[in-house]
């Protein structure tokens, strides 16, 4: 039933008529593609928000001339230039990949790839060690006798 | 006069502080314990006095004594009670009075806590925090003083920012700075250990309450910050991967990898000194995420007013400080004869291990893209912004390998697993993770992270109710007890591991929640005039009427929309547009209908022409799961606190 | 690989340090624009006095000095004084003009702001949506653009224009050009 209550509801408001004054209003058709283009520039004044975000009366004229240009049917990358062009790559919130950027979108993967294998490498070698010396390390005084014991209480 | 009595009470803490440095140290240099109780007064002392400092602080607030620049600067007399009394932490000078108190208070408490159990740590664990409240200290009575006079004062205050005067102003700064103190007595602790050489005895326990208590305030901060953020902000969105957000999310990640890695310590005496690393790096991330917002380095919303003599001495200040931690971690590190040995990579020990490599890499990219634009910056003369989209492609990916993780826990033995135990082991949770990725996408969730998440967050979720049911199983039959009592007694008898398990439960509510909120918001911008209506999903909003009302400092445009969905009871939501009396810049208080399923969220734009009005609309499905999520994830830590009580008091 | 994790921890805290330490001397707010040395976009708008439009490109040949304020602006407050200063001294100039763009302001305010803190006497566009700050790159007030004779952006100046400007920073460019 619920599934089709929207349909439902739709039909309903097709067949009856609405009041005089009272109108269905709908988004403009071009502000989804307004909003893509918004949210991935950065707000100047504001610092870290995008242009959609942002309340700055600097995001909200920038949101205005997105606009613009989106209804006079201008292409998502010439918008974006056009900002590119007149504030550089502070405007992208997305760094691009170019140059040093290159170094940013990789290092988190590199690091984690070369953490990996250190520890793989480190892993081989604790194991090693594992077996060439089966005998525990012995606990040596009275006072870490009694932590350890606290702590094989409990099951982790 | 009340601000004298904070003043003078701040000179002197600020004395007793270099007491507490220097006594300890001569207390231990000729062996006389007097010294060291000397320190210990000292720092119960200054915790009084800071206290009465603090208290003087907000009674000029309360008493409207604008000849206090402080005062004059952030109130006014048209600014409620409430937050009168809560505008002490509303700028630099405040707050940082209020992080210094919470550091003497924690710093009192572990002085009367462990000075028993822990006296071989206790005269460096005092004078540490000596050295850290004499820095603070200094700070704030020379360069950043909340108790400068005015001249000529104004007959009203400034007013506290509208954007402040909210009730998550009164509690996400306490809960911040409480997480980031609390990092700072493990972390003397952990000082201490490496300089006595001894890094496996007294501070992991002395510090397993610390750091859990520290880590749940700042899972608490963070989020009553991202939920401020949510409703008061209006743009629909909880977290922006701003630079100072960036500085709280980094010793929580820092600070969850040594919770679990210490486990190995505790356990096996293994990765002493990854372990000092780890806490030493998180508190000094917390200290870089306070001293971010106030060194006038980074640009942020957040960021308080700066000057540069403040920034040059908060320079000196972390220099110092991580010099010494960092360097005395590698000097010392070989003395802590570590020889760690493992059986198995198949071994709760590694599955740890390759937890923290993750939750370390995450912190480090977020480290990376908080100062990535600085270093391009400072380096050549371009400048870059690192936003949210970096974060989203490069952090997501790290975070989804951890929650994969995370479904390993439970089910992952000590020491050693034999290949076919654990294909056996973790068949069924595979099986229904894969068809759950498979089946996401049928069920619309058409995004590649949105299915692998879904897929996960089954996995996690079967392990984990796969443990609880054979355990519970395990002791119905061994202990001949009912289930419930059977799942009560397990639940009971071992708190920390089952809290730690609900932690991850509410982690995996959370991350439905980032997975609904983050890929399925729907968004609408447009005009409506009285009686017009627009629909969102099954939603259908009427606009009402447009209405005006006020209060003692604002006055504010609202809208009144009714909110209808089929089946269900109409809402009224009143969105506003606010002008503070104070402040040119209007604000906008959105209207938000929540439910499990999904939140209603509408914002008043500007009036374009006589009657219409801009709005904008967001539907967010799932955004109220991770309030909820990370409440049970609290209420988990604090399940695991209960258990470190009662091992503390059996500790020698 | 023993010693290594030492070097590299200590390396990166010093790194990072070094990093605030020099960071401390930037601007956060300060952007470097693009445009300089590109061809600057002409605009025509309306006055804030007079009938006669605004042109860019009717002083071709000039040097340009646009200024982008507003009433609103604090800043602009303060740089005014040599705003006034400026535009007497270079009155005979031949190959200099100064233009404003008042944007984000209604034109009310800003000739109450010009009668208040006084008139150099220059001609200002009205820019109220800001479109021709936005195509400028403008982010704050005040900004400054140089413009050469040939109509392209030389120099920018963000913030207020401090008492010597001209001859510290305008002329030496401007002098360049004529050799």
């Amino acid at each position: 039933m619920r599934l089709f209550s929207p349909l439902l509801l739709l039909a309903w408001l097709l067949v009856m008529p609405g009041p005089a004054l009272a109108e269905l209003r709908n988004e403009d058709p071009t502000e989804a593609m307004v909003r893509h283009i918004a949210k991935d520039l950065r707000c100047a004044v504001c610092q870290n928000q995008s242009v959609y975000e942002s309340n700055s009366d600097l995001a909200k004229d920038m949101l205005n001339v997105i606009r613009t240009k989106v209804a006079a049917g201008e292409q998502e990358t010439a918008i974006r230039d056009y900002f590119f062009q007149r504030y550089g790559d502070y405007i992208y919130l997305e760094p691009t990949t170019q140059g040093m950027n290159t170094l940013l979108w990789s290092a988190p993967f590199i690091g984690l790839g070369i953490g990996g294998l250190a520890l793989w490498l480190a892993m081989r070698q604790w194991r090693k060690r594992t077996r060439e010396n089966t005998q525990p390390v012995p606990t040596n005084t009275a006072m870490q006798e009694r932590i350890q014991k606290e702590l094989d209480q409990v099951h982790l | 006069m009340w601000i004298e009595i904070a003043h003078f009470s701040t000179l002197i803490a600020l004395m007793l502080a270099a007491l507490l440095l220097i006594a300890p140290l001569i207390g231990v240099r000729w062996q006389r314990v007097v010294w060291i109780r000397v320190a210990r007064q000292a720092a119960f002392m200054i915790c009084a006095l800071l206290t009465l400092a603090s208290a003087g602080l907000i009674a000029s607030f309360l008493n409207h004594d604008f000849s206090v620049k402080y005062v004059a600067e952030h109130a006014s007399l048209k600014l409620p009670v409430f937050y009168l009394a809560t505008a002490m932490w509303g700028g630099h000078e405040g707050s940082l009075l209020l992080w210094t108190w919470m550091l003497s208070l924690f710093v009192a408490i572990a002085a009367w806590k462990h000075w028993k159990t822990h006296p071989v740590s206790m005269p460096w664990v005092l004078s540490i925090n000596g050295g850290l409240l004499l820095g603070f200290l200094l700070l704030v009575v020379f360069l950043s003083s909340p108790f400068e006079r005015l001249l000529s004062p104004p007959a009203d205050g400034r007013d506290l920012n509208p954007l402040l005067q909210d009730p998550g102003m009164v509690f996400h700064p306490p809960f911040l700075y409480m997480g980031y103190v609390g990092f700072a007595i493990p972390y003397a602790f952990a000082m201490a250990a490496l300089i006595t050489s001894q890094g496996d005895s007294e501070w992991i326990l002395a510090t397993r309450r610390w750091t859990l208590f520290s880590w749940a305030m700042l899972t608490i901060g963070i989020v009553f910050g991202a939920y401020w953020a949510y409703y008061e902000l209006g743009w629909g969105g909880y977290w922006a991967w701003d630079p100072v957000e960036n500085a709280s999310f980094m010793p929580w990640l820092t600070g969850l990898a040594f919770l679990h890695s210490v486990m190995v310590q505790e356990r096996r005496r293994m990765f002493k000194t990854w372990n000092l690393f780890l806490i030493i790096t998180t508190f000094a991330l917390s200290l870089l995420g306070t001293f971010l917002v106030r060194s006038g380095v980074l640009s942020s919303v957040h960021a308080f007013a700066t000057d540069p003599g403040r920034g040059v001495y908060i320079l000196i200040f972390m220099s110092a400080l991580l010099l010494f931690s960092f360097g005395l971690l590698t000097a010392k590190s070989d003395q802590l004869r570590e020889t760690p040995q493992l059986e198995s990579p198949w071994s709760k020990e590694f599955s740890f291990l390759i937890n923290n490599l993750f939750l370390v890499a995450g912190a480090c990219t977020v480290l990376l893209g908080t100062l990535y634009p600085l270093a391009i910056e400072t380096l050549s003369t371009a400048k870059v912004s690192v936003g949210a989209p970096y974060y989203n492609k490069v952090f997501i990916p790290i975070m989804l390998g951890m929650l994969a993780l995370m479904g390993l826990g439970p089910l992952i033995p000590w020491q050693r697993a034999s290949l076919a135990k654990l294909r056996q082991e973790f068949l069924p949770a595979g099986i229904i993770g894969l068809l759950g990725m498979v089946v996401a996408p049928l069920i619309g969730i058409n995004h590649l992270s949105g299915a692998i998440a879904t897929g996960l967050i089954l996995f996690v979720g079967t392990t984990h109710l796969t443990d609880l049911l054979r355990n519970t199983k395990t002791r119905m039959s061994r202990e001949s007890l009912t289930a419930p009592g059977a799942f009560l007694r397990l639940v009971t008898r071992n708190k920390r591991r089952y809290g730690g398990m609900l932690v991850h439960l509410g982690t995996l509510v959370m991350v439905a929640g980032f997975v609904g909120s983050g890929l399925f918001q729907e968004e609408r911008d447009l005009f409506l005039a009285k009686g017009d209506s627009m629909r969102i999903g099954s939603w259908s909003l009427t606009l009402e009427s447009m209405e005006k009302t006020a209060r003692r400092n604002w006055q504010a445009d609202e809208a009144v929309i009714r909110a209808e969905r089929p089946g269900e009871a109409t809402l009224t939501l009143r969105p506003q547009k606010r002008v503070y009396s104070e402040n040119s810049q209007p604000t906008t208080e959105a209207a938000i209908h929540s439910s499990w399923r999904e939140d209603l969220y509408v914002v008043l734009g500007d009036g374009v022409k006589d009657g219409v009005w801009a709005f904008r609309i967001y539907r967010t499905p799932l955004v109220a799961w991770i309030w909820v999520g990370s409440g049970i994830m609290v209420v988990g830590v604090f399940w695991a606190m209960l258990q470190g009580r009662r091992l503390q008091r059996r500790a020698p | 690989m023993n010693g290594l994790w030492k070097i590299v921890l200590l390396g990166v805290v010093m790194a990072i340090l070094l990093l605030f330490a020099l960071g401390l001397k930037n601007d956060p707010r300060d952007i470097p624009s693009p445009l300089v040395n590109r061809p600057a976009n002409d605009f025509t708008a309306p006055a804030l006095e007079g009938d006669q439009p605004v042109r860019l490109s009717a002083h071709r040949g000039q040097w340009v000095l646009v200024n982008f304020w507003g009433s609103w602006c604090v800043s602009c407050v303060a740089e005014h004084p040599y705003l006034m200063e400026l535009a007497k001294q270079t009155k005979k100039r031949t190959d200099f003009v100064m233009l404003g763009v008042d944007f984000r302001d209604n034109p009310d305010s800003a000739r109450a702001f010009l009668a208040r803190h006084g008139n150099p006497g220059y001609a200002h566009a009205q820019d109220p949506e800001q479109k021709i700050a936005i195509d400028w790159g403008v982010y704050g007030a005040p900004e400054s653009y140089l413009v050469d004779p040939n109509g392209t952006i030389r120099m920018k100046h963000t913030g207020p224009l401090f008492p010597g400007w001209f001859e510290q920073r305008a002329l030496p460019l401007m002098q360049g050009a004529v050799k």
